[in-house]
């Protein structure tokens, strides 16, 4: 290798150094080739070089008299130059007499290389790379104070290559210094404090919205400033100066175009040598989409404190431990403590001792991932009274899904338990009523019962007996007696259940020609007694068979052809059956009981179906009842889901009819 | 239906003087007559073999389902037909009743002079049941 003599380590170093100047293979440039210029006429050669050695190869970044670009490296005498010590210069006043060089191709091609003498350019950092260099055709001799004067060249030269480098990093930095300018939205100012000249980064521009390229002024960067804003950065300017100090300030600034931005300003000085402020260094960040989102969180953040402190509601944040770390004031309302004074404790003190160990379970499962549960507790009040509350907590859990808080909101419950204590009274007093009741009913029905077992009972068998005509009148009205009175008391136990909602209906097939064949016999006797008519007709549309509670149903027809017996003096009672179709395989049927009786005044009529009414106060007294009858026809009928009705003319008699949907078998 | 006889449960002295009159006047039976429960077990426990028991329900002390419980624990009148007579008419009633063993239920009040009948009709309505 060429590079003989050198070790590799030296050489690599070399190398980098050549490098790192980013001078290789660059063009031409007019201050070289100056110099070049200069030298091979100050010489008086025909060519002089600007040479640099490279890994395998001297390029030659100005030539005078020389075509060629670039030559082999162990071809060069270069290579050997550069081997001599720093700021060398190598002599070779005829090279066909120089045994290192006699040779070489460049020597013994024709009108090959006799003279050369290159000066090595030395790097500040002590490498040498490359030469300043002259040749000739000719042998020539060189004093030594030529070759001073080519040392000083070559200083001239590597003067010029370094000044390359530094320019090329300072652009370098520059670029850099731009991109991160534009990418963290910060831009820079200088502020020459002697002359008051101010330059401005790029990015100073984009950020106060002027143009690129038009000069800006210290009064046009003010201008973006509110007036209150401005007054401050002047100060802060002036403290800056006077007192060294380093300061920062936040401003809202309108761009000449009216955009409204957040900017962050800052700045520092700078002192010369003898400790004179020579310039204000400053940066200004654009911080408006940053200072949005502090801003949306700070509203939030704002808003949930508002929340918190205005809530009747206690809101709490909790450690899964169980201790607050948060209490919203609240609480003293709710618990007589101020929220400084709970802070840190662990919920479970302010729980009345029968609650706390499930709130501790409650505790752990929120710890163990439960998200969240709702408890009815009571809280223990500083004056150690207690109150009932609802807490409902929530956990936080962080992206491994552990719990790393609790939110906790306690809300006094105790009015509402008040009023659910006083409704589970209201009810159990109710339901204890009902069942009084119904004991009542039972016990009345039996306690009534059974003396008119015994009254009916006895009076039956007087009656099988031969008797005087006044012992059989007193038999006969003793049994009377008793069945109206077992009519009046099944009558009330019959409307007590419907009230309490106790009757169900049967859902059987029956045929209603056979319930009125049945109604009638019961009744016929009593109608006959009077010497009344009695018809009964049924449309053929009434189909055979349908679906319901045949008993029910003669229940209300009896009750209607009792009534009628009852307040007809003459004429008749005649009952009539029709049906017509509804949908879905039922069948509206309607049953009226006509009598020529003493009818009812319309107004009174409204009220028949009403319990315990009867059209006449007097009534009851003339015909007896309980006025029961008409009120559990209404009811039952209602229950099947029908309705019921009565057209009367005082005087001329009544209709009562009642209508019923019943179901068709399939 | 001479030699037919019935012991009567009721704690009421007038329905068991209106049963024991009921049955003698009709001949339907002759009528052995209980105030109490504990009286109708003691006078089974003493040999009594009635063709039928006639049972009142709602009795002080123990109820006809008492009584009813205590009959079946003698062996002698595991299948002695007991019908229970009740002043509930209510049908769920009736049906419990039923559950319990009676072969039938006599509604109170309840004709005398049809009692008889009325047993009797039961009682073939059960044995009929029974054979089908």
């Amino acid at each position: 290798m060429t590079a003989a003599g050198s070790s590799s380590e030296a050489e690599r170093a070399r190398l980098e150094a050549v490098r790192a100047l980013r001078i290789l293979d660059t063009p031409p440039e007019p201050r070289f080739d100056r110099l070049t210029r200069l030298t091979a006429s100050l010489f008086g050669v025909p060519t002089a070089l600007v040479s640099l050695v490279d890994g395998d190869r001297q390029w030659f970044k100005s030539r005078q008299g020389m075509d060629l670009v670039e030559t082999r490296r162990e071809d060069a005498f270069c290579s050997r130059a550069i081997q001599s010590p720093p700021h060398g210069v190598m002599i070779v006043p005829d090279a066909s007499k120089d045994p290192r060089f006699a040779d070489n191709p460049m020597v013994t091609a024709p009108g090959g290389v006799r003279f050369y003498a290159g000066a090595v350019l030395t790097t500040s950092s002590g490498h040498n790379i490359g030469t300043l260099c002259i040749k000739d055709r000719v042998p020539r001799t060189f004093s030594e104070a030529d070759a001073q004067r080519l040392r000083e060249l070559a200083d001239l030269v590597i003067e010029q290559i370094e000044l390359t480098g530094e320019r090329h990093e300072a652009g370098e930095k520059r670029r850099l210094l731009e991109l991160v300018e534009a990418v963290s939205r910060v831009g820079h100012w200088r502020l020459q404090v002697d002359t008051g000249e101010v330059t401005w980064s790029d990015e100073v521009y984009r950020i106060y919205g002027f143009p690129p390229d038009q000069p800006l002024s210290r009064e046009a960067v003010s201008a973006v400033y509110t007036p209150e804003d401005r007054a401050e950065r002047d100060a802060m300017m002036r403290r800056v100066i006077e007192d060294g100090s380093e300061e920062e300030f936040e401003a809202t600034i309108v761009r000449p175009d009216g955009e409204r931005r957040r900017v962050v300003a800052s700045a520092l000085r700078q002192l010369d040598r003898d400790g004179r402020v020579d310039a204000v260094f400053g940066v200004v960040q654009d911080i408006t989409e940053r200072h949005t989102a502090m801003d949306h969180l700070r509203r939030s953040e704002a808003r949930y404190r508002l929340l918190a402190t205005h809530m009747d509601d206690v809101v709490t944040r909790l450690r899964p431990d169980g201790r607050s770390s948060y209490i919203s004031p609240a609480v003293k309302s709710l618990l007589g403590y101020r929220p400084g004074e709970m802070a840190g404790r662990p919920a479970q003190d302010f729980v009345h001792p029968d609650d706390r160990l499930e709130l501790l379970k409650a505790f752990r499962k929120l710890s163990a991932g439960l998200r969240r549960c709702t408890l009815q507790q009571r809280a223990l009040r500083k004056d150690g009274t207690s109150v009932w509350v609802e807490t409902s907590f929530q956990s936080v859990i962080d992206e491994a899904g552990a719990t790393v808080e609790i939110i906790a909101v306690i809300r006094d419950i105790s009015e509402r338990r008040h009023l659910e204590e006083e409704l589970r009274e209201a009810r159990d007093r109710a339901e204890a009523a009902s069942d009084a009741k119904s004991r009542f009913l039972s016990n009345m029905s039996h306690e009534l019962r059974t003396p008119l077992t015994s009254v009916i009972g006895f009076s039956r068998i007087l009656q099988a007996r031969e008797l005087g005509p006044v012992e059989r009148q007193c038999a006969d009205r003793i049994n009377l007696a008793g069945e109206i009175l077992l009519t009046v008391i099944n009558d009330i136990l019959d409307y007590s259940k419907l009230e309490a909602g106790a009757v169900s209906l049967e859902q059987r097939p029956f045929d209603i020609r056979t319930v009125l064949k049945e109604a009638g016999e019961i009744i016929l006797g009593q109608i006959e007694e009077k010497g009344l008519w009695y018809s009964q007709d049924v449309a053929e549309a009434v189909p055979p068979t349908m679906i319901g509670d045949p008993g029910r149903l003669r229940q209300i027809l009896l009750n209607f052809l009792g009534n009628a017996a009852k307040f007809t003096g003459r004429g008749g009672v005649s009952v009539t059956v029709g049906a017509t179709p509804l949908p879905e395989n039922r069948t509206q049927v309607r049953i009226a009981v006509s009598d020529t009786g003493v009818g009812v005044e319309p107004e009174a009529a409204k009220l028949l179906f009403e319990r315990f009414v009867q059209a006449d106060q007097s009534t009851s007294r003339r015909f007896g009842g309980t006025g029961l009858g008409l009120a559990i026809s209404r009811e039952l009928v209602e229950l099947m889901g029908g309705k019921v009705g009565v057209e009367s003319v005082p005087g001329q008699g009544s209709t009562f009819w009642f209508e019923v949907p019943l179901g068709l078998p399939e | 239906m001479a030699g037919f006889c019935i012991l009567h449960v009721d704690d009421d002295e007038n329905i068991r003087a209106l049963t024991a009159l009921a049955f003698t006047l009709t001949g339907d039976g002759e009528v052995r007559s209980a105030a109490s429960g504990v009286e109708a077990l003691e006078a089974l426990g003493e040999g009594l073999q009635p063709d039928l028991i006639l049972l009142d329900v709602m009795m002080p002390d123990m109820d006809g389902p008492a009584v009813l419980a205590g009959v079946r624990e003698l062996p002698a009148h595991r299948d002695t037909p007991i019908i229970f007579m009740t002043a509930q008419t209510q049908d769920h009633e009736v049906a419990r009743l039923m559950a319990l063993g009676a072969v039938g239920v006599v509604i109170k009040p309840f004709d005398p002079m049809t009692l008889g009948q009325q047993v009797r009709a039961l009682l073939e309505d059960h044995s009929d049941d029974r054979s089908a």
